[in-house]
């Protein structure tokens, strides 16, 4: 069967076909690929002295029914022939030997030449010895030292058989004078041909003869092994050489013109159908003479003359057209084309030969080097390019098209048709007409040739890459596709593995690439429905292959890109034959790369589950670690405008998050996920992607019910150590497949990745109280922080102690440890009710792991004591002294008072950080009302020295109370029951108010502040205790709040001077108005004391004047009818005595009524002008009565 | 070019569908409009009525789209060649042949047939442009996306009865 050779080119038919053959079993495939690399370099020789280019084809293999062919067309004909073998000794030798004469004889009918190729062996022929610095050495003892030996060698033979010596001698000799046996055999075939011109029957074959005479001549070379066959290019250049001079003479053979000789040339089925025809009828003859013509034209071609080609094809093409030799006329209509296509598109690219370094290019070699000399590249000397027949571009496919025409006629012409298309379109893409071009490998496709399955899945690959040249990548995945599909019809094993890396070249053309995000756009993107096949196919092919990994990697890529595409069976049978596909072998997250050097990136299934929500959550607030030195409170920043836009913006990639997480510290990211299948979902796996700082996963693994809304799934970790963390994503392992999805590629949730600072590992503790939880807690402050509450209850003025317990649940000792007290009221007012001690806890650091500590809080029910009712700014309330006023809002009966005691602690590396943490304990404290002060005054007492303060107490807890004062006094009051209560105290210099009062409306926070120093003097005079004996609580009451008028702190304050009037020796206490008689006789005696020494005392004074309160009269009359005086009323004074004086008078009332007695002390001046007054107040008063 | 290429056909292809008679192929229809990645936005098959009940082949369809989006290279080259929208036949793959029609707005019509009906085929691409466009105008439909329409899909049975099938 006839191969076609689909890589053939117009340019093909200028070139001599040389076979190149892999001999014998020793030589190695990778040796013999070496070698064919080497030669196949040698594709176009200079033939010295003709300006000339010959053009050679290698092939490895070539079947005897193309080189039938031969006749047709020249290129077909293998005209030369090297075998390459490896052979270590002489018997080897002779087993290459014989099998490359096999191959020569099978194409014995088209070779010139031939040439052995034997690697192993010495240059001349004999076996490798041990040393091999002797062989590389040619210089002139050496090789003499080499021919002695080899003379040995030949010794050694000559045992074997002498035939085969003869033989080697005769190859020594050759290879001692190659240039020269090179020429000769050249000149040897050429006197062959002659001589066949002299003998006609042997004309075409004679030099095939040579075989037989074993006279091979330079047929042999010898080389050690390739890198030492430097020479090989030379001889290459030679034995084509020789075949030109071979084909140069057939050229210039003109014995065709001798009509007795002549000989109808056939395509191989013609041979039967011309046996034993009437040659010698006219018609024959002119058939003779056409296809002479032709085959000429071939001849020419090869030679390297394609200008006089055209003209025999153009001769040839008259003759044969008046014949309807349709066959030959299409070889003619070929050969025209292949001419001027190689005249009009000199072949620039083979200039660009790969030149290998370690080829070494002697100089002079024949190798064509194209200089801008007269001669083309394409062998053609300039004046013959102006030769004439060169035909038009265009023609040349109408050429082409005709030539087509003429072979589709003929059923056994079916390849030559097809490599004609093949050749057709390789020149349109040439000339850039891709529609045209397309339309010559339709032809192909309807070509009916019969052919074996390896050579259809070439034949639609060649079309493939040709549909690809011309930019029909869609038809060109087709095609490649068909080819993939047929390499697996028979189902052979091999073939899975050509058809997946065929499919993989399909790709392209149906849109599809493996990187994700190429792949996915925002638009429409291909044909699903061909994508999901086409995938399908691959996973298939891939399976079938033998790696099931690469199945599992597209069979992930198909269900996350053609997941919308799916319908609902469709994505059950997908999901379940991944499934299947993972239990055999789990899917990585890493690349694949591929025999062919592709590289499958790894597949993130981000859409199962699809993630809606990603958030890096904050440690718990008592767990959040704080800078120690910044005050997080109060920011006060400068906020400055500017519409300047200055500097790019900064992008969401990374959102800025105003916590940190701790080494150690479980840290949690939260995300919501969702499952879009009707079917449950397992994730075997979900935890985080990290980069950074290590960190150990708490992976969790969710199951999803069936179509699900956001689930809550919380992705656990724990940072090994400080540092930035960045959070990628998330990696999964969900159908037996893992991915890592990282936040990039998840646009739906706006960040490209987190980035979180980990501090130094801090300690942990927990905080308790010895006191009840609170049942509710409003939020004071910065009340998050809170871990442990505790409540009391406690009656105002009542006193608590709890005992709070730090307990180092961590492994780091806790070094340092503060304690506050934040609250929604004062600071000042809490700093009253909590009391702790700070040098206890200080004397208790550092808390050690597994370690307590502990302090008492003290608690005390601070109250104002006031009662609701005086809120009101009743002027007409029976006491107008007390103007204290309270809002409405705090008029209920018992007041709660939260409070936050919050611990700041600190240790370890993250106290060198500079971190801390806050834990409260949130504090909650009814209080409740135990007595009201109703209303409170002084009143003088006996003593001028002392006076009373006078409380009206009302009980308003729901107990009976007693109340200690004054050290030893005690009353007992009954609930709601009111008692005054009176307290003697000394009088005392008041301490002088700084501010004046100028609120009449006091707030109660006002209230609750005692500035009121007056006030806070006299709550430390007094100590009023209650208890209640039936609830065993007891307290203290204090004054502190109440607020006191000036002419109650006048009574207090001790007086500037001392008055002391006696009435017939009684003191005159006020109110009391002593009663006396008419005609009684009334002595009255002033006592004056100064008790400061504030006045200057220089001379003074004192005057006693006496009036009458007549209710009708007015207030001042003459009394000297009613009373007489005994006595001075007024003494002065140049001294005073230090400790006062005595006045003494006497009186005598003559009518009733009420008497003033008014008494005043004046200092006077030199002058004696009063200047400072002191009046006796209250002013005595006296009752005359009949 | 096309008298070069014979009416030979390919019979070896994998894809081929079993060969079947010539006869009980013949006036078979598959209609499809490609948009503008290569993604298709409407299909619709007629069959002579008196093939209507035969049941269809599964891989039929997958070939016909194979063999659609392969023509897809070749109207696009030929588009450059005329002005006509009508792009006639453009291809052909074993017993089918790919008619093309290219609209104003660079949505392709591609029929795949068995049968050559030239101005039939045209008939019907005019009239599916008309509705085609008539249907683009409506605001919620976005272009190059599926058309999901009884309408249009009954407008599209009823011209192929009118021109094609019928």
């Amino acid at each position: 069967m006839s191969l076609v050779d689909y890589s053939q080119t117009a340019e093909d038919h200028q070139t001599l076909l040389v076979l190149v053959r892999h001999t014998g079993s020793s030589l190695a495939p990778q040796s013999f690929n070496n070698a064919w690399d080497h030669i196949r370099r040698v594709s176009s020789v200079h033939v010295p002295g003709q300006k000339r280019d010959v053009y050679v084809r290698y092939k490895r293999g070539y079947p005897i029914e193309n080189n039938e062919w031969g006749d047709f067309q020249a290129h077909r004909k293998v005209l030369g022939l090297i075998s390459i073998g490896k052979c270590s000794s002489h018997e080897e030798f002779e087993k290459l030997f014989e099998s490359y004469k096999g191959v020569k004889k099978e194409y014995s009918s088209t070779i010139y030449n031939s040439r052995l190729l034997v690697f192993g062996m010495n240059k001349d022929g004999s076996p490798l010895e041990e040393e091999p610095a002797q062989e590389k050495l040619d210089n002139g003892e050496e090789v003499k030292d080499g021919g002695e030996k080899h003379g040995d060698n030949r010794n050694d033979s000559k045992i074997v058989g002498s035939g085969l010596t003869d033989q080697m001698n005769e190859n020594m000799k050759s290879v001692a004078d190659k240039s020269k046996q090179g020429k000769a055999a050249a000149s040897t075939t050429a006197e062959v041909v002659k001589s066949g011109q002299q003998h006609p029957t042997a004309t075409k074959r004679s030099h095939s003869n040579s075989l037989t005479k074993e006279s091979t001549g330079a047929e042999v070379v010898f080389y050690p092994d390739l890198e030492h066959a430097e020479d090989l290019e030379e001889r290459l250049k030679e034995f084509v050489t020789s075949l030109f001079f071979v084909l140069e003479g057939k050229r210039l053979d003109r014995s065709f013109e001798r009509t007795e000789r002549l000989q109808l040339l056939c395509a191989p089925h013609e041979k039967k159908v011309y046996v034993g025809i009437d040659t010698d009828s006219k018609s024959v003859k002119k058939k003779c003479m056409g296809r002479l013509r032709k085959h000429l034209g071939d001849l020419c071609l090869q030679a390297g003359m394609p200008g006089e080609a055209i003209l025999h094809y153009q001769t040839g093409l008259d003759v044969l057209r008046n014949l309807n030799d349709f066959l030959w006329m299409a070889g003619c209509y070929e050969g025209l084309s292949a001419a001027s296509v190689i005249l009009k598109y000199p072949r620039s690219q083979a200039a660009t030969l790969k030149r290998n370094l370690s080829f070494n290019v002697v100089k002079g070699s024949a190798i064509n080097i194209h200089t801008k000399s007269s001669t083309y590249v394409n062998g053609l000397d300039v004046p013959d390019r102006t030769g004439t027949g060169v035909l038009h571009p265009d023609d040349i496919i109408d050429k082409y098209e005709e030539a087509i025409k003429h072979y589709s006629k003929f059923k056994n012409a079916a390849m030559i048709e097809m490599e004609a298309s093949f050749k057709a379109c390789r020149v349109l893409i040439m000339q850039r007409k891709y529609l045209q071009a397309s339309d010559f490998l339709q032809n192909v496709v309807y070509i009916n040739l019969t052919s074996s399955e390896e050579d259809k899945i070439n034949r639609y690959s060649t079309l493939a890459s040709l549909y690809s040249q011309i930019g029909f990548q869609r038809k060109a995945s087709f095609f490649k596709r068909v080819a993939a599909m047929q390499c697996v019809t028979h189902g052979t094993s091999t073939g899975w593995h050509q058809c997946y890396y065929l499919l993989l070249q399909a790709l392209g053309g149906y849109n599809l690439s493996f990187d994700i995000k190429e792949f996915i756009k925002d638009h429409a993107n291909g044909w699903p429905v061909l994508q999901f096949r086409v995938l399908h196919e691959l996973v298939y092919s891939a399976r079938r292959m033998g790696n099931p990994q690469l199945a599992v990697r597209h069979m992930t890529f198909l269900l996350h890109t053609m997941y919308q595409h799916l319908t609902e069976e469709e994505r059950r049978e997908t999901i379940t034959t991944l499934e299947g596909l993972t239990a055999r072998c789990e899917g990585t997250c890493h690349s694949l790369a591929l025999e062919n050097g592709m590289i499958l990136p790894p597949v993130a299934l981000t859409r199962l589950p699809s993630v809606k929500f990603f958030k890096v959550v904050a440690p718990a607030p008592h767990l959040q670690p704080v800078k120690i030195n910044c005050d997080t409170t109060s920011k006060h920043e400068i906020f400055i405008y500017t519409p300047l836009f200055l500097g790019e913006e900064k992008s969401s990639d990374s959102p800025e998050l105003d916590f940190q997480w701790v080494e150690g510290d479980t840290c949690e990211v939260q995300i919501q996920v969702l499952n879009p299948l009707k079917d449950e979902l397992k994730i075997q796996y979900i935890g985080l992607l990290t980069d950074g700082v290590e960190m150990e996963q708490f992976p969790a693994n969710p199951t999803l019910p069936p179509e699900s809304g956001p689930i809550h799934v919380k992705l656990l970790g724990q940072p090994k150590a400080a540092g930035q963390l960045r959070i990628l994503g998330y990696c999964t392992h969900v159908l037996g497949v893992r991915s890592n999805c990282k936040l990039k590629d998840l646009r739906q949730l706006g960040h490209t990745h987190f980035e979180v600072d980990v501090v130094p590992s801090l300690p942990q503790v927990t905080l308790e109280s010895s006191l009840p939880k609170s049942v509710s807690f409003t939020s004071v402050g910065n009340s998050a922080n809170v871990v442990s509450s505790a409540s009391a209850l406690l009656y105002a003025g009542q006193s608590l102690e709890c005992m709070t317990t730090l307990h180092n649940i961590s492994d780091i000792t806790v070094e340092k440890l503060d304690v506050a007290l934040t609250q929604k009221i004062d600071n000042d007012f809490c700093s009253r009710m909590f009391t702790w001690c700070k040098d206890n806890i200080k004397s208790q650091l550092p808390l050690q792991p597994a370690n307590q500590l502990c302090f008492s809080l003290c608690i005390y029910g601070f109250s104002d004591f006031l009662s609701p009712d005086l809120l009101s700014p009743d002027f007409s309330s029976p006491c107008r002294s007390t103007k204290s006023t309270r809002s409405r809002s705090d008029s209920l009966d018992s007041k709660v008072i939260e409070a936050l005691l919050t611990v700041k602690y600190s240790g370890g590396k993250g106290l060198q950080a500079g971190y801390c943490r806050h834990c409260s304990l949130a504090l909650m404290v009814d209080v409740l009302p135990s007595l009201y002060i109703t209303r409170w005054d002084v009143l003088p007492a006996k003593s001028v020295d002392h006076c009373y303060l006078v409380f009206d107490l009302v009980n308003v807890s729901s107990h009976e109370m007693i109340i200690n004062y004054d050290t030893d006094k005690k009353i007992i009051i009954e609930p709601q029951q009111s008692r005054r209560l009176p307290v003697e105290i000394r009088r005392q210099e008041l301490p002088v108010e700084e501010k004046p009062e100028v609120y009449q409306f006091v707030s109660y926070r006002f209230l609750c502040e005692p500035t009121n120093k007056c006030s806070q003097l006299l709550a430390s005079l007094v100590d009023i205790r209650w208890s209640i004996p039936s609830t065993k609580v007891c307290g203290k009451v204090g004054i502190e709040y109440l607020k006191w008028t000036k002419e109650h702190l006048k009574q207090i304050q001790v007086a500037t001077v001392n008055w002391e009037v006696r009435l017939n020796g009684q003191l005159y206490l006020p109110p009391d108005i002593p009663a006396f008689q008419i005609g009684d006789l009334v002595n009255l005696d002033v006592m004056f004391r100064r008790s400061r020494d504030v006045l200057d005392w220089t001379s003074s004074k004192l005057s006693v004047m006496i009036t009458q309160d007549a209710p009708a009269t007015s207030s001042v009359c003459d009394i000297s009818d009613s009373v007489s005086c005994l006595g001075l009323l007024t003494s002065y004074y140049r001294q005073i005595p230090e400790d006062g004086f005595h006045h003494t008078c006497a009186f005598i009332f003559h009518v009733s009524g009420l008497f003033t007695i008014d008494c005043r002390f004046s200092l006077l001046d030199a002058d004696h002008v009063v200047h400072t007054t002191f009046r006796c107040l209250p002013v005595a008063q006296v009752l005359v009565s009949n | 070019m096309t008298t070069m290429t014979s009416q030979r056909r390919l019979r070896s292809l994998v894809l081929s569908r079993s060969e079947n008679d010539p006869e009980n192929m013949s006036g078979m229809y598959y209609f499809i409009i490609v948009g503008h990645y290569d993604n298709p936005i409407f299909e619709a098959e007629f069959n002579p009525p008196n093939k209507i009940n035969e049941p269809k082949i599964d891989d039929h369809r997958h070939l016909n789209q194979f063999i659609a989006h392969a023509a897809l290279d070749l109207v696009d080259e030929q588009a450059w060649t005329t002005s006509n929208m009508y792009l006639k036949v453009v291809d052909k793959f074993n017993e089918w042949f790919v008619s093309a029609f290219i609209t104003a707005g660079r949505m392709r019509f591609l029929m795949l047939h068995d049968v050559k009906n030239e101005d039939g085929i045209k008939n019907f691409f005019t009239e599916m442009y008309d509705t085609y466009v008539k249907f683009a105008m409506n605001p919620f439909y976005e272009i190059n996306t599926p058309i999901k329409s009884q309408a249009f899909e009954k407008k599209a049975q009823f011209f192929g009865r009118k021109y094609l099938t019928g």
